[in-house]
């Protein structure tokens, strides 16, 4: 697997919207707010933001970038859904840009250096760590690409009856971060060019939206093309969509290209935002065209309010091989009611 | 062992007293089966419904798709590119200009000459016979407003030169098995004079092809960055093996930037605009 999620923050209408996400990462606390993201890309969301991941991990690398006006807590969670327990948490200090590492049970384990980092600044952070109980545990944390401010092995990272993490925590309480381009991966070795197993550096998150129709079948509410329904840059919720009673129906968008600035793509994601209108049962899976091939993405039942379903692809499915900025730019994806 | 009584109790039992006992009565009703006055009895309807359990025609909708990606290396977005338009004439003055120190003369004769710089600079000097500023034509507004953007000299931009514009199966370098990063070149000139300079840009929007020996190379192999203009670099992700010859395809840019901070542009006509002189030079940052 090696990449395991990630998310840019900046198709969200709202905090209410936020929680919508369903599958592999979740989000349970609507007390979010978004604001322009990082080098003025997209949007970044700041309070407290409860992360909960579809599995657990004993071994993990959760990269973010992080705007801290005074103080932030990064906590990472077991039974994040169920109450959770911490099994640390990585402190940023703002007054004197220091970052400590307390274990579940708020012992302070370790600091970095003073003035590592600067209060209303972007910067970039990794965290690696690995859960295990009697000293058997780590945590290291590297800013930006590769300035390692802060390792600790030998420290016990597990303090709940699981020794993994299916959540992470941030905000709140006083902290006043705002979060970007978060990514979160496992040891797994990946395909491509980036196994996505270790420090794989400091990325952002690009995110594309329709901009034309490539084939469509969908009936659209108004407007002059499927893809006007579904290209809103914050989720509109019924005020503009496309919707089928006809299984095997399905709408295949043109989306956007890159800026010309993108050297390497690390991983593609679709996430789209469906819903059925009545009772009965509605199924529905993504599609991804690239070159002549067409892949779809897990099978998704509908709920009756909208949710966010995510398929990730972190190759292309045409070569096998990792994603060129061609390829990306001349890809297709939509959507499939399957019944 | 002596024996002990925990709890003595005595039970008596007693005839209530009758007379202190009484009966207590909490409702008397009087029942009567009867038969009703049929003409006085209604009946009454309040709500009446059907209901059928079975299947809706339920529709699916979508109402947001996007694409993520994750990348890598956020670049400086790329200077504005110079406009192309249709009213520029002739001539064109092009100067490449090497700076290099003054020629020290020794009484003998005998020269010193040190050059400051590897490659040249480059001056243009451009005319546009006309520029349109008619409702449906919006020439003159582009350039006055292109010039206005980069504020005169102040800011840089791609100058797509047309006499030097792309090159096919440009030398690179030959692999010497370590190095995985080339700055990108190129070489003009005929009849055995050449120079070779770094590009100012690549321009991305054309196509960008790598060999190794004259064999095109897969896209995913590599990665052009862009980052730092007359410093654009062709990275391998993993090290080619020694001794193959690297050339590519590809089109680029000069960088450079207005040499004044003011640009003169006549009127002659009605919604026709000239200038007699726009001058440009390279830069090397």
């Amino acid at each position: 697997m090696g990449l395991v999620v990630f998310d840019g923050y900046d198709h969200y209408l709202n905090g209410n919207d936020f929680t919508n996400r369903s599958g592999v990462l979740q989000y349970s606390n609507t007390g979010v707010t978004f604001q322009t993201g990082r080098f003025g890309y997209g949007k970044a969301v700041s309070g407290a933001i409860r992360a909960s991941l579809s599995s657990g991990f004993s071994e993990f690398y959760w990269g973010s970038a992080l705007n801290i006006g005074d103080t932030d807590t990064i906590s990472f969670v077991d039974n994040q859904v169920g109450g959770g327990g911490n099994q640390f948490s990585v402190v940023f200090d703002g007054s004197n840009g220091q970052i400590g590492v307390f274990n579940g049970a708020g012992t302070l384990i370790g600091s970095s250096a003073t003035n590592v980092f600067s209060v209303n600044t972007w910067s970039h952070w990794q965290i690696h760590g690995l859960i295990a109980p009697s000293s058997g545990g780590s945590v290291t944390i590297v800013r930006d690409t590769s300035d390692t401010v802060l390792t600790l092995s030998g420290i016990t990272t597990q303090h709940t009856t699981n020794a993994t993490i299916n959540g992470w925590n941030s905000g709140g309480l006083g902290a006043n971060a705002i979060v970007d381009d978060t990514y979160f991966l496992d040891t797994t070795v990946g395909g491509g060019l980036y196994p996505c197993n270790g420090f794989i550096g400091d990325l952002r998150v690009d995110t594309l939206f329709p901009v034309g129709d490539d084939a469509v079948q969908w009936t659209r509410l108004s407007g002059a093309t499927n893809a006007s329904m579904v290209n809103e840059t914050a989720m509109d919720s019924d005020t503009t969509y496309n919707f089928s009673a006809t299984p095997g129906q399905e709408d295949r968008l043109n989306f956007q290209s890159l800026v010309n600035t993108i050297n390497a793509v690390v991983g593609l994601q679709v996430t789209g935002a469906y819903r059925k209108d009545d009772a009965n049962v509605r199924t529905l899976k993504q599609l991804l065209k690239s070159g002549a091939t067409e892949v779809y993405g897990a099978t998704n039942t509908l709920p009756s309010t909208y949710a966010y379903f995510t398929d990730i692809f972190p190759l292309d499915p045409n070569t096998g091989l990792s994603w060129t900025v061609a390829a990306i730019n001349a890809l297709k994806a939509g959507y499939n009611l399957v019944s | 062992m002596s024996q002990r009584a925990s709890q003595t109790v005595a039970e008596a039992l007693a005839k209530a007293d009758v007379a202190q006992t009484n009966a207590r009565a909490s409702q008397v009703v009087s029942e009567a089966l009867a038969e009703a006055d049929l003409a006085q009895t209604d009946a009454r309807a309040s709500q009446i419904v059907s209901e059928a359990l079975g299947q809706s025609a339920t529709t699916a909708r979508a109402t947001q798709i996007v694409v993520e990606l994750l990348v890598w290396n956020y670049a400086v977005p790329t200077p504005p590119v110079y406009p192309q338009l249709p009213g520029l004439g002739y001539s064109v003055i092009w100067e490449p200009r090497f700076v290099n120190a003054p020629v020290q003369t020794h009484e003998s004769g005998t020269e010193v000459r040190i050059g400051y710089g590897e490659n040249p600079l480059h001056n243009f000097e451009l005319v546009y016979n006309f520029l349109k500023d008619t409702p449906g034509t919006i020439e003159f507004k582009t350039f006055f407003g292109f010039f206005l953007a980069v504020a005169g000299s102040l800011g840089g931009f791609c100058f797509p030169n047309p006499d030097d514009r792309s090159v096919e199966r440009q030398d690179i370098a030959t692999t010497d098995g370590s190095t995985n990063v080339w700055t990108l070149v190129r070489t003009f000139g005929a009849g055995g004079f050449t120079g070779t300079e770094p590009v100012g840009y690549v321009d991305i929007t054309a196509p960008f092809n790598v060999y190794f020996d004259g064999v095109l190379q897969l896209g995913n192999t590599y990665e052009v960055i862009r980052t730092t203009p007359v410093s654009q670099q062709i990275r391998f992700f993993n090290t080619p093996g020694a001794g193959k010859k690297l050339s590519v395809d590809m089109s680029y840019f000069y960088y450079c930037r207005f040499a004044d901070d003011k640009l003169t542009f006549e009127k002659f006509l009605h919604q026709l605009w000239t200038v007699s002189s726009v001058k440009l030079m390279s830069l090397r940052r």
